[in-house]
C-alpha cells in the first residue's frame, strides 16, 4: 500500500526524469513532496486544491506474449503481459508494483507521457492493466518547460487520443504477429531440414531493410565499369591559373577526346562572352528526426539512434523540442520572440539571436513537412547547465544554429563565367563571390560557402592555356549505405515510422545481418535474403510493409476500426504462412545450405600455422565484440595448443592473397579501406612493416 | 555445381550459378560498350585492363574475369 494520502490525482510519466519536471512544473511551490515505493521516486504536488501524485514507468511496462505454449506458427492469439515477467533483464517490477499500490487511491488519472504513439500506448497500459480504468484526461505537450507544462495542464483533453492510441496498438500487433510467426517459421524450416535448431529471426520491417542492402551488394559485386574521358585544362588569366571546363564533361570515345586535344594543341584561346548573375541560397528547413540524424552524421558521424539518444536527453533536460518528429514547420503560436530573448542571453548565441531581435518582422523558413501532434525540433531557450556530456553540447548546438538559422536572410552569390573559345571548342572558368552571407553566418561550421575571385579580363583578348589534356576514367560502382543514407532511403520507401527506423538498422547490426561503417551485408545476410528472394519474396520487398503502413496511418485517422483491421491483417498472415509451410522444406534445405557456406565464408583460412607447422591460420571474427584475428586452427588439438594468434585491422575488409611473405612465410593478406587496397603480411613484427615505416 | 562459388546452378545446362551468370551477361554487354569506347580492343585485352582496375570492378565480374583468363 502507498503512504499518500487518497484521495489524489495520479499522473502517470512515461520516465522518472519527465516525472521530476512535471512535478515541479506543476507544484504551485515548485518544491514536490518526493516519497519512496519500492524505492521509486514519487512525487506528490499541490495545485489548485488538489493532490496531484505522479509518478514514472520506465517506457513501456508491459509486453506482447502468446497465449499457449507450442512453439508453432500460426501464432495468432496474443496478451499483454507485464515485460519483466518475459524479460527477466527488464528492471519493470518496481514500477509496475508502484502504480499497482496507487490504484485505490487514485480519485482521477491524468496521462503525462509523451505525445506520440507509444506514449499513448504506454499510459494505455499502465491505465487498463494496474489502474483497471479505461479512460483518462491526457496532457499533451511538446516541451518540458514550466510554461508548456502548465499550459498543457491546464488545456488538458478530457479523454485519451483514440487515433494515436489505435495507431499505436495496431504497429505493436503487427510487428509481433509478423515477427513472431516469420522467426518461428525460418526457424522451424532450418530444423526439418537438418535436424538442427537456429533462431532466424526477421521482421516486417528489417526484412525489406536488409533486402536493400542486399539488392545494392548485388548492383555492385556485378558492377562493371565504361570508360569515359574528360578534357583536363589550366587557363592563365593575369597572373593567375584556373582550372577551365570543357563544354561537355564527359567524352565517350577516345577517338574523340583525342581528336580534342588534337584541335587546342596550339593551347591559344580567345575570351568570347564574359557573365555575371546573382544566386540565392535560402536557408534550410528546421529539423525533423530524419534531418537532424542525417546532419549529425555527416557532422559529427554520430549514429542514428545514438542523435536520437542525445536529443532525448536534451528534451528530457528541457533544453529542446520534442524530438519524434516529422515536422519542419514551426508555427509562430510557439512564442519566437520568447525563445530567441532567453537564447540572447546564451553567449554562443547572444550575437545572432539579439541580430534577430533587432529586425522589424522575424518569421521562420519553414519545410514541407508536418506532423500532426509536435512542431519542428527547436531549442527551449533554457540555459544547459554543466550536466550535458560533449556529445549532448554538440547537437544542442547543432539544433540551435539550425534554428536560429531559418531567421536568417538569403545567402546572395554573385556567380561569374569567362567563356573561352578554342577553335570550334568551348571552356568555361567559373568564380563565386558572396555578397551577403545571409543565414549562413548563423549556421557555422555546419555550412560555408567558398568563393573564387575571377580577375578582370576583356572581351576578345587573347588567352594562354598551361595545357589541355585529355583524362581517361571509369564510370564508378554505386556508393555502398551508410546509417544516414539507409536511414533515407527508408525514408523514401516508406519503410518503417520516425521512431523506429534507427532501431531497425540498428537490430540489423545487433543480429548480424549487416556490418560495417559503408554498410554491407554479411554472408549471413546474404543468404537469408537469396533464399527468401527466391521462395518467398514478400518479406524482403518493401510493398508489403508501406501497404500496412498505409493501413495503419487509416486506423490513427479514424477511417478504419482498430479490430476489423487487425482480423483482416491476420488473416492475411494466416494465408501468407499457409504458402510458407507450403514452401517449408525447400526454405529449410536453401537456408540450410547458405547458413553453410556463410559460416565457411566468415572461417577463412589463410595458409599453414608457421609455429605448429600443423594447424591452419584462420580468420577468427568473434560474435561477442566483432573484432578478427587470425589464430590456429590447432589450438583446439589437445596435443598440440597452438597459440599462434595475429591482430587484424577492424575497418575495412580483409581477404586472403595467395601469397606468402618472403620474410617470415605468413600469408599476405588483402585489407580494402574505402577504394584503397594494401597488400601485408600478418605479422605485426614482419620487417617488411618496418621497411615501410623507414619509407 | 557453379565453378567459381561451388553454389548450386539455377539450371544445369548454364555455366555458372546465378550470380555469376548473370555478371556474365554484363561482362558481354560492358565488352560492347569498351569496344564503341576504344574503338577497337580485343576481348583479352578487356580482360586485362579489367583486372588491373582495382577497387571498382564488381567482385562477381572480377571472379568471373579472373576465371575466364586463367581457366579457361
Amino acid at each position: 500500500m502507498s503512504s499518500i494520502e487518497p484521495p489524489y490525482v495520479l499522473g502517470i510519466a512515461e520516465k522518472p526524469q519527465a516525472a521530476r519536471r512535471l512535478a515541479y512544473a506543476l507544484d504551485e511551490n515548485n518544491k514536490p513532496t518526493i516519497k519512496k515505493i519500492r524505492n521509486i521516486s514519487i512525487f506528490v504536488c499541490k495545485r489548485n486544491n488538489d493532490n496531484i501524485v505522479i509518478a514514472p514507468a520506465v517506457g513501456h511496462l508491459f509486453t506482447l506474449s502468446s497465449i499457449g505454449k507450442t512453439w508453432n506458427y500460426p501464432v495468432l492469439d496474443y496478451e499483454w503481459v507485464p515485460s519483466h515477467t518475459i524479460d527477466k533483464k527488464a528492471r519493470t517490477k518496481n514500477f509496475t508494483d508502484t502504480f499497482k499500490s496507487l490504484a485505490k487511491g487514485a480519485k482521477n488519472v491524468i496521462i503525462m507521457t509523451d505525445f506520440d504513439r507509444e506514449g499513448e500506448v504506454i499510459g494505455y497500459l499502465i491505465l487498463k492493466y494496474l489502474l483497471e480504468r479505461t479512460d483518462a484526461e491526457r496532457m499533451k505537450f511538446s516541451t518540458l518547460t514550466v510554461q508548456d507544462i502548465l499550459q498543457a495542464y491546464d488545456k488538458r483533453e478530457k479523454s485519451l487520443d483514440l487515433g494515436f492510441l489505435n495507431s499505436g496498438l495496431i504497429r505493436h500487433y503487427v510487428d509481433w504477429l509478423y515477427g513472431i510467426n516469420y522467426s518461428r517459421a525460418l526457424s522451424l524450416a532450418i530444423k526439418k531440414a537438418s535436424g538442427q535448431f537456429k533462431v532466424i529471426s526477421i521482421g516486417r520491417v528489417q526484412g525489406p531493410t536488409l533486402g536493400s542492402v542486399v539488392e545494392l551488394e548485388n548492383k555492385i559485386k556485378k558492377f562493371l565499369p565504361i570508360p569515359f574521358w574528360t578534357i583536363e585544362s589550366e587557363v592563365m588569366l593575369g597572373k593567375e591559373t584556373f582550372k577551365a571546363f570543357y563544354e561537355k564533361p564527359k567524352i565517350e570515345t577516345q577517338k574523340e577526346a583525342i581528336q580534342i586535344v588534337k584541335d587546342c594543341s596550339d593551347l591559344i584561346g580567345k575570351i568570347t562572352d564574359i557573365s555575371e548573375k546573382t544566386a540565392y541560397q535560402y536557408p534550410f528547413p528546421p529539423f525533423d528526426l530524419g534531418s537532424l540524424q542525417r546532419e549529425a552524421f555527416r557532422y559529427f558521424k554520430f549514429s542514428p539512434s545514438k542523435t536520437l539518444q542525445y536529443a532525448e536527453n536534451l528534451y528530457l533536460k528541457a533544453l529542446i523540442s520534442y524530438p519524434r518528429t516529422d515536422s519542419q514547420k514551426l508555427p509562430m503560436t510557439l512564442g519566437h520572440k520568447n525563445i530567441l530573448t532567453k537564447l540572447s542571453s546564451q553567449n554562443n548565441y547572444s550575437i545572432f539571436a539579439n541580430e534577430i531581435l533587432g529586425k522589424k518582422k522575424f518569421k521562420p523558413k519553414e519545410g514541407q513537412r508536418s506532423d500532426a501532434a509536435h512542431p519542428a525540433i527547436h531549442p527551449t531557450g533554457n540555459i544547459p547547465d554543466n550536466s550535458l556530456s560533449a556529445s549532448e553540447r554538440k547537437i544542442y548546438d547543432l539544433v540551435v544554429k539550425r534554428y536560429l538559422s531559418v531567421f536568417g536572410q538569403r545567402a546572395e552569390i554573385l556567380k561569374g563565367t569567362i567563356e573561352i573559345t578554342v577553335k570550334t571548342h568551348k571552356f568555361e572558368v567559373r568564380g563565386s563571390k558572396i555578397i551577403d552571407e545571409g543565414w549562413i553566418r548563423y549556421y557555422k561550421p555546419y555550412y560555408s560557402l567558398s568563393e573564387q575571385l575571377l580577375p578582370n579580363v576583356k572581351l576578345n583578348s587573347d588567352v594562354k592555356f598551361s595545357s589541355i589534356d585529355s583524362k581517361e576514367n571509369f564510370t564508378s560502382p554505386p556508393t555502398r549505405f551508410n546509417e544516414s543514407s539507409l536511414l533515407k532511403y527508408m525514408e523514401t520507401e516508406k519503410i518503417g515510422t520516425k521512431a523506429t527506423r534507427a532501431g531497425i538498422i540498428k537490430t540489423l547490426f545487433d543480429r548480424g545481418y549487416i556490418e560495417g561503417k559503408e554498410i554491407s551485408p554479411t554472408p549471413l545476410g546474404i543468404g537469408v535474403v537469396d533464399v527468401l528472394e527466391d521462395q518467398y519474396p514478400v518479406l524482403v520487398k518493401s510493398e508489403m510493409t508501406r501497404n500496412l503502413e498505409d493501413i495503419m496511418e487509416d486506423v490513427q485517422n479514424k477511417k478504419t476500426d482498430i479490430n476489423s483491421t487487425i482480423f483482416s491483417i491476420k488473416n492475411e498472415l494466416k494465408d501468407l504462412l499457409i504458402l510458407f509451410h507450403k514452401k517449408e522444406p525447400e526454405i529449410g534445405k536453401m537456408l540450410y545450405e547458405n547458413l553453410r557456406l556463410s559460416e565457411k565464408s566468415e572461417l577463412t583460412v589463410l595458409g599453414k600455422c608457421q609455429q605448429c607447422k600443423t594447424g591452419d591460420l584462420r580468420i577468427i571474427k568473434s560474435r561477442k565484440t566483432g573484432k578478427r584475428f587470425v589464430s590456429c586452427s590447432a589450438y583446439f588439438d589437445k596435443r598440440i595448443e597452438c597459440t599462434a594468434t595475429y591482430p587484424l585491422p577492424n575497418t575495412g575488409t580483409v581477404k586472403p592473397t595467395t601469397k606468402t611473405c618472403p620474410h617470415d612465410g605468413l600469408p599476405i593478406i588483402e585489407w580494402q579501406r574505402g577504394r584503397r587496397k594494401y597488400q601485408m603480411c600478418i605479422s605485426p613484427d614482419c620487417p617488411s612493416k618496418k621497411e615501410d615505416d623507414k619509407n | 555445381m557453379c565453378p567459381i562459388c561451388k553454389k548450386k546452378k539455377e539450371n544445369s545446362k548454364e555455366a555458372y550459378c546465378k550470380n555469376h551468370n548473370s555478371a556474365k551477361k554484363v561482362l558481354k554487354q560492358g565488352y560492347e560498350s569498351w569496344l564503341r569506347a576504344y574503338g577497337s580492343i580485343s576481348y583479352d585485352e578487356f580482360l586485362k585492363k579489367l583486372l588491373k582496375l582495382e577497387g571498382i570492378v564488381g567482385d562477381f565480374i572480377k571472379e568471373i574475369v579472373e576465371y575466364e583468363f586463367y581457366f579457361k
